[in-house]
């Protein structure tokens, strides 16, 4: 379970934009669709759930732990252990093959790495068998992520966020670039992925025909109450 | 954890194979200037120190002893005063000694100074890792007015064997006057040295003498034979003589015996402690190259630092996506660390084999030009403190753009990408 409780943040004196959330929860195992346009807070308010910015008042509970009270290296620890982040234009590191893009978050990771050790010998014997079933081809395997085509890097990136089997994947607007057919089949591969594993996802787009998948839609201007924007949550 | 992070450091590298490249070569030749200066610099020394070897002792009359020493190995300067051939004769007698070899300075030919001596001279002066003198061409003197040439003379003044001189009295540049009862001719010509021997006109100790005999004894010299005209011509003093003894442990004993002479005020000089004295008494080139060493040395930190910084703006994403997949920012700054570690010791890695490819091609030249010898193909411990310096010194440049990737990187988050 993911718990916001009387959260407050703004960038001081970067912006006028400030974040506030008195009480919000997310349930585990949940598919949650977060909408809102653009700088109405969606990436503050996944950084913050991530621990990447802290607020100036309230608590964030993450499968049981503040994650307001740790310290830099434990939030740290704590996102790599029970985050899988998928970017907006995926982000895989240009130099590393696919096999070696797949398994990076286990090298900040034990837990993950861990995990992947009670089913597989080695982390590439676990990269190899997400890639069969996302359809990876094996011939790719060990080709840099440059010469792969969008939809291959969408399933990397999915393969990526799913090793280790952490318990929340978040993901950052990432069919804002793909066209109608591939954004489809994006979900429906993510879906698929997260239901397979019980993990809680957490989806931000401002693409609000993707509603449709899921089953709790929040609109990011009626959580922040600190925005200006009156809205509606729309389910 | 760090093997992963420096397989990834290495990926990231091998990724910009043209910047890394670039600061290898720029690392590379800076720690060749670098070692290399320190080479030339210590060759420089060793070259100096090894202007004589195999010598145990230099004597002559009482003075200082780097004056002595000036004058008798370097031929600069004037001797005091000469020391009697007896006193020569009677330390040749000693049962310590092995040999000695008097020579006679004071004439020159055309700026280049005379020094006359033994036929032993060729067979006992050493220089360098105890190298004896060797022939170019023709043949050493067998007659009072035969004369071999250093190599720097007959290469200077283009004289080949056969060529006929005259030698003039004094050592100064400018006109002097010539000793013009006598020609000499030219038998030999001496391989190159890098030492003073280079710039020397070699004669027999009689000619020397006969140049500084009356008109009326010259007149009487026996010149039908050459053993009749040695004899005849035998000095009866000599600037000094080299000395070189039976067992170095009788250095000292000889040298205070020597000090001690009642005939005449001599002294005795070991040329290796003295060359020593006079090389610390230049200390202005010690400095320089040191100044050049450092200067060469902060450029070339400077420019890994400059890199470090450029590479930083191209890896921002990188870093953004590795510190949210998890990543610390120390884990950030080690990868720089890495970085910094795998450019500079490829870079003095391959700066040490350019030394040794460069000197593998280089040394025999040098030696047979000008008899500088250079130990380019082996590392001393004092250079290899040096590159180790170099390696560890661009570790700590890159904590700068460390502390900066630390404090940025406390603040990435999915928002920067």
């Amino acid at each position: 379970m993911i718990t916001f409780n009387r959260l407050s943040f703004d960038y001081s004196l970067a912006t006028d934009f400030s974040f506030k959330l008195s009480q919000f929860e997310i349930q585990t195992g949940s598919r949650v669709f977060i909408e809102g346009p653009s700088g109405s807070g969606k990436t503050t308010f996944l950084n913050l759930m991530v621990g990447l910015l802290h607020p100036q008042e309230g608590s964030i509970t993450v499968l049981g732990t503040d994650i307001t009270r740790l310290s830099m290296s434990q939030l740290d620890r704590f996102r790599a252990d029970h985050f899988g982040i998928i970017f907006q234009l995926f982000n895989l590191l240009p130099y590393l093959s696919v096999l070696d893009n797949i398994c990076l978050p286990c090298i900040f990771s034990n837990v993950r790495k861990n995990r992947v050790f009670q089913q597989h010998k080695t982390l590439v014997e676990a990269a190899r068998y997400l890639c069969a079933d996302l359809d990876i081809p094996e011939a790719l395997l060990a080709c840099p992520v440059q010469q792969l085509s969008i939809g291959q890097q969408q399933r990397v990136a999915i393969a990526r966020a799913l090793i280790g089997q952490p318990e929340i994947i978040i993901a950052d607007e990432p069919t804002s670039a793909l066209d109608n057919v591939r954004k489809a089949q994006f979900m429906t591969l993510l879906l698929r992925e997260c239901q397979k594993y019980n993990m809680t996802l957490l989806f931000v787009s401002h693409d609000d025909t993707l509603k449709s998948h899921f089953e709790e839609c929040y609109h990011l201007n009626t959580l922040n109450e600190g925005s200006l924007v009156d809205a509606n949550r729309i389910v | 954890m760090l093997i992963a992070l420096f397989n990834l450091t290495v990926k990231s590298v091998l990724s910009r194979k043209l910047v890394f490249s670039l600061l290898v070569v720029s690392i590379a030749l800076s720690s060749m200037l670098l070692i290399g200066v320190q080479k030339i610099k210590h060759s420089a020394k060793e070259s100096f120190s090894h202007s004589i070897s195999g010598t145990d002792l230099i004597v002559g009359s009482r003075s200082g002893d780097i004056q002595l020493l000036l004058y008798t190995v370097f031929r600069q300067g004037q001797a005091v005063a000469n020391m009697s051939w007896d006193s020569v004769t009677a330390i040749q007698s000693f049962p310590e000694v092995d040999w000695v070899v008097p020579v006679s300075l004071g004439d020159s030919h055309r700026g280049y100074p005379v020094l006359a001596t033994h036929l032993d001279y060729f067979e006992y002066y050493r220089y360098g890792r105890k190298q004896s003198l060797l022939l170019r061409q023709g043949r050493l003197f067998s007659s009072p007015f035969d004369v071999v040439l250093g190599y720097e003379v007959a290469q200077k003044l283009q004289y080949t064997l056969g060529k006929r001189l005259y030698l003039a009295h004094g050592i100064a540049k400018g006109n002097l006057p010539v000793h013009k009862q006598y020609l000499f001719t030219v038998v030999g010509i001496l391989e190159p040295t890098g030492t003073p021997v280079d710039k020397t006109v070699h004669i027999g100790l009689g000619g020397m003498t006969a140049l500084h005999l009356s008109p009326q004894k010259s007149k009487s010299l026996p010149f039908h034979s050459d053993d009749l005209l040695n004899e005849a011509l035998q000095p009866d003093s000599v600037t000094g003589c080299l000395v070189g003894l039976k067992s170095k442990l009788a250095i000292f004993s000889i040298k205070n015996r020597i000090t001690q002479w009642s005939k005449e005020p001599l002294m005795a000089i070991i040329p290796g402690v003295t060359l020593s004295r006079l090389w610390g008494s230049i200390r202005t080139i010690d400095r320089a190259f040191f100044i050049i060493t450092v200067l060469v040395m902060v450029i070339a930190l400077m420019g890994l630092l400059v890199s470090l910084f450029i590479s930083l703006q191209q890896r921002k994403r990188e870093l953004i996506i590795l510190r949210t997949m998890g990543a610390h920012p120390s884990q950030l700054v080690l990868m720089l660390v890495f970085e910094s570690l795998l450019v500079s010791v490829s870079g003095v890695v391959l700066g040490l084999g350019l030394i040794v490819g460069v000197g593998t091609w280089l040394t025999p030249l040098l030696e047979s030009r000008w008899g500088l010898i250079l130990s380019l193909t082996t590392l001393s411990v004092t250079e290899l403190y040096f590159a180790i310096a170099i390696i560890i010194l661009s570790v700590l440049i890159s904590l700068i753009p460390g502390i900066i990737v630390y404090r940025k990187g406390s603040n990435y988050g999915i928002l920067s990408i």
